[in-house]
């Protein structure tokens, strides 16, 4: 009798804790990947809302991995509205993440953001898109 | 005694693991029911229960915030803001079901004051659902105009999982209401059946949480794919384009002299009327009319009259070709800008010398700086123009948010083959007439010229009620 309760109970909490975690889960990620011909990108982005904010960019090179970057610029654009953000030239950290810092967004609404990828031999566009609230 | 501490513990402990449990679920649902529609924050067209009409009714530019009702009946409020001092007038305002004669329909009267305008807000009865016509009628000093503002009334349909969603919440509620009342008497008196009650609650209780949880989900994941459906719906782009017939109210154009002008919309594919224009940028409409030289720009906001026809008063200030760029939005279509040319007679006067470039100039007693972040400008690269705004050499920081947006800036090159017209990359507000938020000093554009050549330029702030347009000529390297 007593086992049975216990098998109950535990079934009960795990019912909880199974419904609370999908509920969490409906929340999402903020950390997207893409792939370009070259590169696999990896975003995080800081925007919540209307502002500015940083955007922390992972870039792995998937077919040469000697290929050197020379730059990498964050282009966002509000496509419903025809309005583009002043571009950010990210910047590299010791770990080779790169960061734009202060991308505007000057609006709630989904953003369309580009992250082009800089060679001395070519271009490389990554496209993500952000949710403003 | 101390087992009745103990059980009474026990019982405390088992109440306020189910009360955590049910806030916990509630919490995580409470957005889906409390907010359950995604709000698509659109500068354009904005489909939510506040429409915003900018227009140039007779010889005043009047703003009207229209709140739309859930259900019907119930009063429609209106907003009536002048966008500077219109005097003394009367607007009378009356609202009809589509088709409807305004003869017999409810109506009423806001008389303005001189000086600093605010807003007038009024309300009228609707009693239905469908198309409807708001009418506004001023008469004032400088004269008199009419505008007809088309309105649809669509009742809100609760989201499907609220009720049963409701009924859980509620049940959870008075069952938790009822198992303290049994733990009450459990600790009093000892009986078999209160425990078998209080057990049987237990998974009631439970039982309530998990449909809860799962109707909170439901419902999130519904309005979630409704609002995908909206913004899918938003981008559709479908409608065919529009022709419009511009028709001057006098056969010769003389500068200097006042006109009307009407322009007809049809649409392009049923030769119809084209009423399904929705409010972009504060308007249904926006008009911008320059001549070939550039010295002359005016940004007007017809008023709809009927379906498909529009009126609005102008004068050139100058003799030569003009192109009027109609400026609309369809709904569901997107943007679309139509060109018409006209002349304007006249004396021939000797055309102005073009606008300076960037750098400084007084415009209005204000000093204005203007830059742009690539020198020279390059066709194909993005560039940011930026003005400064100074006064007695103080900055400026209370420029005024204007049909949405802190500043407009138009763009045509010397061939008019391109024409542009960006917004200020600011903070956007939702609703620019009624809100409290300033510019200043600097105002940013972000534009990429397509092509080389020379470009005229005007961008245009709102300061203390007046338009303050700042010309500029550029030119694009290849």
């Amino acid at each position: 009798m007593k086992r049975r309760v216990y098998v109950l109970r535990l079934i009960q909490m795990a019912t909880y804790v199974v419904a609370f975690a999908l509920l969490i889960a409906c929340g999402g990620s903020d950390e997207q990947v893409a792939q370009t011909e070259h590169f696999a990108v990896r975003i995080r982005s800081e925007a919540q809302g209307v502002g500015e904010h940083d955007i922390i960019i992972d870039i792995r090179e998937r077919v040469n991995p000697s290929v050197t970057v020379e730059e990498v610029v964050v282009a966002p654009t509000m496509r419903d509205m025809g309005m583009a953000s002043p571009e950010v030239i990210a910047t590299a950290d010791a770990s080779g993440r790169y960061r734009a810092k202060q991308v505007w967004f000057s609006m709630g609404g989904e953003w369309e953001v580009e992250v082009r990828i800089r060679t001395t031999t070519f271009e490389d566009i990554a496209i993500f898109r952000i949710q403003v609230n | 005694m101390t087992r009745e501490r103990s059980e009474w513990n026990g019982i405390m402990r088992k109440l306020i693991f189910r009360i955590s449990m049910v806030a916990m679920v509630g919490l995580a649902i409470a957005p889906a029911l409390f907010f359950p529609h995604a709000v698509h924050a659109h500068g354009g067209a904005i489909e939510g229960p506040q429409q915003v009409y900018t227009q140039a009714i007779g010889p005043y530019e009047i703003t009207t915030i229209v709140e739309l009702p859930p259900s019907t009946p119930a009063l429609l409020l209106v907003d009536i803001v002048p966008r500077d001092d219109i005097g003394e007038a009367t607007i009378l305002l009356r609202v009809t079901p589509r088709g409807y004669s305004f003869d017999q329909a409810p109506s009423t009267q806001i008389t303005t004051v001189p000086g600093p305008q605010g807003v007038y807000s009024t309300q009228l009865p609707v009693d239905q659902s469908g198309e409807w016509e708001l009418e506004l009628q001023i008469e004032g000093a400088r004269g008199s105009g009419i505008a007809r503002i088309p309105i649809t009334i669509t009742p809100t349909p609760l989201p499907p999982y609220t009720i049963p969603l409701l009924i859980t919440l509620g049940s959870i509620f008075l069952l938790l209401l009822i198992g303290v009342g049994v733990s009450a008497s459990i600790q009093r008196r000892e009986r078999p059946l209160l425990q078998a009650v209080s057990r049987i609650l237990s998974y009631a209780i439970f039982g309530c949480t998990v449909v809860a949880g799962v109707l909170g989900v439901l419902q999130w994941n519904t309005t979630a794919q409704e609002a995908q459906t909206a913004t899918n719906s938003d981008a559709g782009g479908g409608r065919p384009h529009v022709n419009v017939a511009m028709t001057p109210s006098v056969a010769i154009l003389q500068a200097g002299k006042p006109l009307s002008l009407t322009l007809d919309l049809t649409d392009g594919g049923t030769g119809l009327p084209v009423d399904d224009l929705v409010s972009h940028h504060e308007a249904l409409m926006h008009l911008i009319v320059l001549d070939t030289t550039g010295t002359s720009l005016s940004h007007l906001h017809p008023a709809r009259l009927a379906p498909g026809r529009f009126i609005t008063e102008f004068t050139p200030d100058r003799s030569g070709n003009y192109t009027a760029y109609i400026e609309i939005e369809r709904r569901n279509s997107g943007t679309q800008v139509i060109a018409r040319d006209f002349s304007v007679a006249g004396s021939s006067a000797a055309p102005a010398p073009p606008a300076p470039g960037f750098g400084m100039r007084t415009i209005a007693g204000i000093q204005v700086q203007a830059t742009s972040s690539l020198m020279p400008l390059r066709a194909a690269r993005q560039t940011t123009l930026t003005f400064l705004f100074s006064e007695k050499e103080q900055p400026i920081r209370d420029l005024q948010p204007w049909l949405g947006m802190g500043g407009h800036l138009l763009a045509r090159s010397a061939d008019g083959a391109t024409f542009a017209h960006v917004h200020a990359a600011e903070t956007m507000v939702p609703i620019s007439a009624t809100s409290d938020i300033r510019y200043g000093p600097t105002v940013r554009f972000v534009y990429t010229f397509p092509q080389p050549g020379t470009y005229q330029v005007w961008s245009q702030f709102k300061r203390g009620g007046r338009i303050l347009t700042v010309p500029l000529t550029v030119e694009v390297v290849p």
